[in-house]
């Protein structure tokens, strides 16, 4: 049984994997664009995030860049890795099979 | 490996390089961040000012961010342990007093551990030396279904040898040796030694390489084939100077001469170490033993093998064990043997068998026992260096705050806590290991330890030593490193900052942590002073044993009449005896066979007529005056004479088996039947000895059996008991007197019965006596470590005292308190720490000897004497305090 912490930890990184698989994206833009989607649900703020994608990015998920932006600062776009995708399906099938499960189980 | 984690590691190895430059872009990409942030602020319409300021706070102090993305990636890894050595150095130097007792005092209980561990590890695990490949090589033995744990103790005949040799399949090769005292000329020196008697294929399958010359092989092995011999590293170096002239020198032994055709590499010891010292000469087999006496069934000997490349253990006895109805001939009669007939072989490695089966768990237990009490001398220094960690974590809140305050992750602190502790303990164990080594040394000396040579040259640290020490350190240090980290990482930064500390007065029954390790120390020192005062009862119980005969002024000797023809021996026994009895300073002299305390290896078969069965009987075979020499008595009958009659038809038995048999009848004339060897016959009684005991049991009188000297014929080898009235020159004019009566007369291995039953108890005595040794030093250390963390704990709520005092509590009535709140303490560990011990008391029982765990005034003694002690540690410190001035106290503060 995983602890809470794990989980929540699990869920973090599918959430910044799966925003990566739609377009490179810095810092900022991840914590904008889950904002958006999750219609303001998940607000991630930099202690939570930054910490994440250096994890990610030792396990050789993603890939970091330094590429200019917008008004001339440079910014660290992050790239989802060959292995990245791999383990973003994996942990997309692994919430789904636990996603329905805590449904049949909060429905039953 | 795979590709993923060798890829991991160059990444991980390339960042490390990197990690300034990393670091640096960490601030960098968290600025961007903040700044994407506050553009985002000024389009939905704020002033760039609170744009920016919002986004900050948002954000959350860059450092901590930093620091929490350090925590995760390895290659800062290496920068904060760095960090935290050099922070541990500078916090070890600071206390430098601390820091020091800590390490001593951790190091004692390691060295008690390790030293524990060495000669266990020597004596049940490790493989012969110098043996190629150890694992696949096996002992055989033969066990019996009906038995508990079916008593694998039987060792195979050459027939059942040579037959199981011929159908099994999964050995390379099967040999045999077996190990026997002689008396060999060497040169113009005559010495008893031990030799080994080896198959020809025995070096060749052990993989032993001969240090010169060339190893026994099978061509040596041969009926006919001239003699040859190789020696002892040690032996060579002793006699021989090292020199290689040795090869081709010669060795008499008993009638025939051997060539030392090689010697063995330095450090080999054959396999067996349960015997008192290592064999010096190896022979061939077929040189020593006549042909006919090999092929006897009675005599059986140690069996080794090397498993084929790929077959373990079970699949090898599975298999033996098919092929048990050979090897054990169904038509072979058993009755004459001392032993029931086996049905069952068992397999079991070399490594950590070279202690024959029946011995080893005596001789395990007994180490179990002594590795308990030395761990518990490690936890009671562990507890020691704990507690005082724990009042430095209180002192070191507001450190410890500061960090937390300045964006230290809870989980940083703790490992650098925890990073002290590991250092103090990795010094400890450095130090423990050197002690090892030194301790070590000195148990080696004490001659025959255990009744075994448990090492060949010293010990070293294996790798198997340094590992035990290694899990020991890391062990300690997690005893007495995690608590305090805890503690000093718990409370949040504004709560460490104020003053919070469970106190002595009004705390009801909350215990701060000190507290409760406090009553633990009290519970290991009980639980160590009760082990200790039990063993040393035990220890003073086997010294004050009465073996049933006054040693005193007792002489005994070996005497070998190997050389004399069988038809002279009888003859030579009587002249030396009534030579001795004449001889000026002579009271008595009497032979036996063989030790006094050896009765359980002669072992006669012995039953009541009727009795269906027999059964072991411990016996000696002596002569007429060896009751009068040993200073013992017959309470009924006669001694023996050298009539034909005593000779094969009495026998004498002692007030245990008289008491048992025949209670309150007449003993005298009653009919038994021994058996010894093959001589079977009916016995009657003709006296009863007064209580007397020939075997080694140390607890009770056991039955024993005397039967006449020559019951068995002449025998080569003797024992001779002299009483002397004075102890000089005994042994020198003995054998001037024993050269007289013959010249090939060999007597060697002079002792008194004294030292001779000190060697018999020599085992129990060392173990209670090293038991009792770490208990103390436990003792001592609990008791050193229960007063300073006493006293601490009352010097650091001075200011809790001097308050009190202030609102008006006089003095005694502060120090009742602190002494009723201390005395609660002591109590719960008192009752808990007896509590324990005496359950692992009960379960050392088997050991104690003729000890009474539940002893209530050893108890008593025990638990009032560290009563005292505790009243006193507590009572120091606290009056001290009672008595300041509390306007000055608090001021201070």
């Amino acid at each position: 049984l995983k602890k809470k912490a794990d989980v929540l930890q699990g869920t973090m990184d599918l959430l910044i994997l799966k925003m990566l698989a739609l377009e490179p994206m810095h810092g900022y833009g991840i914590s904008q664009r889950l904002e958006q989607i999750t219609h303001g649900v998940f607000r991630v703020n930099a202690g939570t995030l930054f910490p994440a994608l250096y994890r990610l990015e030792e396990e050789g998920w993603v890939e970091g860049e330094w590429r200019p932006s917008e008004n001339n600062r440079r910014s660290r776009y992050y790239t989802l890795t060959k292995s990245g995708r791999k383990q973003l399906s994996a942990a997309a099938k692994y919430w789904d099979t636990v996603s329905v499960a805590i449904r049949q189980v909060l429905e039953a | 490996m795979s590709l993923r984690a060798i890829r991991k590691l160059i990444r991980i190895l390339r960042q490390f390089i990197s990690r300034r430059q990393i670091d640096r872009d960490m601030g960098e990409e968290l600025e961007s961040f903040i700044a994407a942030s506050a553009n985002e602020g000024i389009r939905r319409g704020l002033t760039p000012e609170q744009a920016q300021q919002i986004a900050r706070s948002q954000a959350g102090p860059i450092y901590r961010v930093k620091e929490s993305i350090r925590d995760v990636r390895s290659e800062f890894m290496f920068d904060a342990l760095w960090q935290d050595v050099r922070h541990g150095v500078r916090i070890l130097r600071k206390n430098r007093g601390f820091a020091f007792t800590a390490v001593v005092s951790v190091a004692i209980g390691i060295a008690c551990s390790t030293v524990v561990f060495v000669f266990a590890n020597a004596m049940l695990y490790e493989a012969p030396a110098l043996i190629k490949e150890p694992d696949r090589v096996v002992g055989l033995w033969l066990g019996q279904r009906t038995k508990p744990d079916h008593r694998f103790d039987i060792q195979l005949s050459n027939p059942q040898f040579e037959a199981l040799r011929s159908v099994q399949d999964v050995f390379d090769d099967m040999a045999l040796y077996s190990r026997t005292t002689v008396v060999a000329n060497v040169g113009d020196v005559t010495e008893p030694m031990n030799i080994e008697m080896v198959s020809g294929n025995h070096f060749s399958m052990l993989g032993v390489m001969p240090a010169i010359g060339r190893a026994i092989g099978p061509e040596d092995d041969k009926p006919g084939a001239s003699g040859a011999a190789m020696i002892s590293y040690d032996f060579w170096q002793t006699d021989f100077g090292r020199r290689p002239e040795v090869l081709g020198r010669t060795i008499r032994i008993g009638s025939r001469d051997y060539t030392i055709i090689g010697v063995t590499p330095r450090g080999f010891s054959g396999i067996m170490i349960d015997w008192y010292e290592f064999p010096k000469v190896w022979v061939p087999f077929h040189q020593y033993a006549s042909p006919a006496a090999l092929m006897r069934r009675g005599t059986s000997n140690p069996v080794i093998a090397r498993l084929k490349p790929g077959i373990d253990l079970v699949t090898a006895e599975t298999r033996l064990n098919q092929f048990i109805n050979v090897t054990i001939d169904p038509s072979e009669d058993y009755k004459n043997s001392h032993v029931d007939r086996p049905d069952l072989m068992s397999v079991a490695p070399i490594r950590g068998g070279r202690i024959q089966p029946w011995v080893r768990n005596r001789v395990s237990s007994l180490f179990v026992a002594l590795m308990a009490v030395s761990i518990l001398v490690l936890c009671a220094s562990c507890f020691n260096v704990g507690s005082f960690l724990i009042g430095q974590a209180s002192a070191r809140r507001h450190e410890m705050a500061v960090r937390l305050a300045l964006g230290a992750t809870r989980k940083r602190v703790i490992r650098q806590i925890m990073t002290e502790s590991l250092m103090l303990a990795l010094m400890a164990s450095a130090v423990g290991l050197t002690l090892t080594l030194l301790l070590s040394k000195v148990a080696l000396r004490i001659p025959k330890l255990f009744g075994f040579v448990p090492l060949y040259s010293g010990p070293s640290l294996t790798l198997n030593v340094v590992l035990f020490a290694l899990f020991l350190t890391f062990a300690a240090s997690f005893v007495f490193g995690f608590l305090p980290a805890l503690i000093a990482s718990r409370r949040s930064p504004w709560n460490m900052l104020q003053d919070s500390s469970v106190g002595w007065i009004h705390s009801g029954l909350r215990l701060s942590p000190r507290q409760v390790l406090l009553t633990l120390q009290v519970t290991f020192a009980v639980v160590l002073a009760i082990t200790g005062a039990i063993y040393a009862r035990s220890l003073y119980n086997i010294v004050r044993i009465d073996p049933g005969f006054s040693p005193d002024h007792v002489w005994m000797a070996t005497i070998n009449l190997g050389r004399i023809p069988q038809d002279r021996r009888e003859m030579v026994d009587r002249e030396l005896l009534s030579a001795a009895s004449r001889s000026p300073g002579v009271q008595s002299a009497a032979l036996s066979w063989p030790r006094p305390s050896d009765g359980a290896m002669l072992a006669p078969r012995f039953k009541l007529p009727g009795d269906p069965d027999f059964y072991d009987m411990p016996g000696l075979m002596v002569t007429e005056n060896y009751f009068q020499t040993l200073g013992t008595r017959l309470t009924a009958g006669r001694p023996f004479t050298d009539s034909i009659e005593d000779t094969s038809s009495a026998v004498i038995v002692n007030e245990a088996l008289a008491n048992k048999l025949w209670p309150g009848k007449s003993v005298i004339g009653q009919m038994t039947r021994v058996r010894l060897n093959s001589n079977e016959a009916d016995r009657q009684v003709i006296g009863v000895v007064a209580q007397a005991n020939c075997s080694d049991h140390l607890r009770e009188m056991r039955p024993c059996i005397y039967l006449p000297f020559q019951a068995l014929g002449s025998l080569s080898l003797g024992i001779v008991e002299l009483r002397v009235s004075n102890d000089a020159k005994t042994a020198d004019s003995f054998r001037q007197l024993a050269r007289e009566v013959n010249p090939e007369l060999l007597v060697y291995d002079f002792k008194t019965l004294e030292d001779h039953m000190r060697e018999r108890i020599a085992p129990q005595r060392i173990s209670a006596f090293a038991t009792v040794i770490l208990a103390l030093v436990g003792v001592i250390l609990s008791a050193i470590g229960c007063y300073s963390v006493f006293s601490s704990m009352v010097r650091e709520s001075t200011r809790e005292l001097a308050l009190h005092m202030a609102l008006g509590a006089s003095s005694n009535n502060l120090l009742l308190r602190v002494m009723l709140r201390a005395g609660t303490l002591c109590v719960i560990g008192v009752a808990a720490g007896s509590i324990i011990g005496l359950q692992v008391m009960r379960r050392l029982q088997d050991q104690l000897f003729n000890v009474n765990v539940g002893d209530a005034g050893l108890l008593l003694g025990v638990g009032l004497s560290l009563v005292i002690v505790a009243g006193v540690a507590s009572f120091l410190p606290a009056r001290s305090i009672a008595k300041t001035d509390p306007g000055a106290v608090l001021k201070v503060i």
